[in-house]
């Protein structure tokens, strides 16, 4: 199979973890912190990082708060974050066409 | 694939799918607004029954028991305001919220204002029952939850039963019976469907 040198990929994304982020909250908006980990079958350490980095590209907001006395975190996908989602897309449809 | 500067962009795409499918079967997460929602209604409805009906207090007692509604559900939704719900659920259901709140503000203005029927606070819950049908609908459609297509439906033809009650004192313990049916009990089924655990981020 090919692996291709994917300079025209967006490297804030393109990172197994991320891009799950990316993809999971592109369907739901947003999710809990609990829910993407499960998900994404990550260690919570993990996916604090990969979080980070999200957030400080100004992909996802990160809401914390305590409900019933527990702490939720919550990540939700930015307008910017679906903006570069949609761009990483076309960059791995590139990809693609440039492959056949 | 892990975090690094080349890619197999096969694996890539069935990566993206897995977590797309994997979202879009993420658990509905408004269990507790349902419950809360319509648990309260029951509780005013039947109460606005027993007042309306004789077999308790009087009918000038009704006015409180609806504000009791509005003091209680404000403070239970900051309670409750876990903002879990996906993207289109919290759309369709602000819209339809908002739509039955301005609804039935018009009411009250036209009642107030212009001295018109009282029987029209009766029809607000057939608006209500309506739009709930729709967001419940909604709900199912974004969710792939197929289940909840019957609550939908039963709400649509309670909102038709309703108009053929208005005026009369037993619609109210109908109404009671109707948001069991089509609120309490598929929230209670929404709450046992959530993940234990899920909204604890330990260890972060």
């Amino acid at each position: 199979m090919a692996r291709l040198k994917p300079d025209s990929l967006d490297d804030v994304i393109h990172g197994r973890i991320r891009l799950g982020v990316m993809a999971y909250l592109a369907q739901t908006g947003q999710a809990s912190f609990a829910e993407l980990a499960r998900a994404l079958e990550t260690t919570n350490g993990n996916l604090s990082v990969h979080l980070k980095k999200l957030e400080a590209a100004g992909y996802v907001e990160i809401d914390k708060r305590f409900v019933e006395s527990k702490p939720l975190t919550t990540a939700v996908m930015t307008k910017a974050g679906g903006e570069a989602w949609r761009a990483y897309l076309d960059a791995l449809g590139v990809l693609f066409r440039g492959e056949g | 694939m892990n975090e690094q500067d080349t890619t197999d962009p096969h694996a890539d795409l069935a990566f993206v799918r897995a977590m797309t499918e994997r979202a879009a079967k993420a658990p509905l997460l408004g269990g507790r607004y349902l419950v809360f929602w319509s648990g309260l209604l029951a509780v005013a409805y039947t109460a606005h029954y027993l007042l309306a009906s004789g077999l308790a207090g009087s009918t000038s007692f009704i006015p409180y028991v609806w504000l009791a509604f509005g003091v209680t559900g404000g403070a239970g939704m900051a309670l409750l305001s876990r903002g879990m719900d996906r993207r289109v659920e919290r759309e369709v259901w602000r819209g339809a919220g908002l739509g039955i709140f301005l609804f039935a503000g018009g009411v009250v203005a036209a009642v107030a204002l212009r001295g018109a029927p009282m029987i029209m606070f009766d029809i607000i819950a057939s608006v209500a029952l309506a739009l709930y049908g729709a967001a419940l609908l909604a709900t199912s459609a974004a969710s792939g939850e197929s289940w909840v297509r019957a609550p939908a439906w039963t709400a649509f033809a309670a909102a038709a039963i309703t108009p053929l009650l208005a005026g009369t004192a037993v619609l109210y313990l109908y109404l009671a019976a109707v948001v069991v049916v089509i609120g309490v009990a598929p929230g209670l089924r929404l709450l046992r469907a959530e993940p234990p655990g899920l909204g604890d981020d330990e260890a972060r």
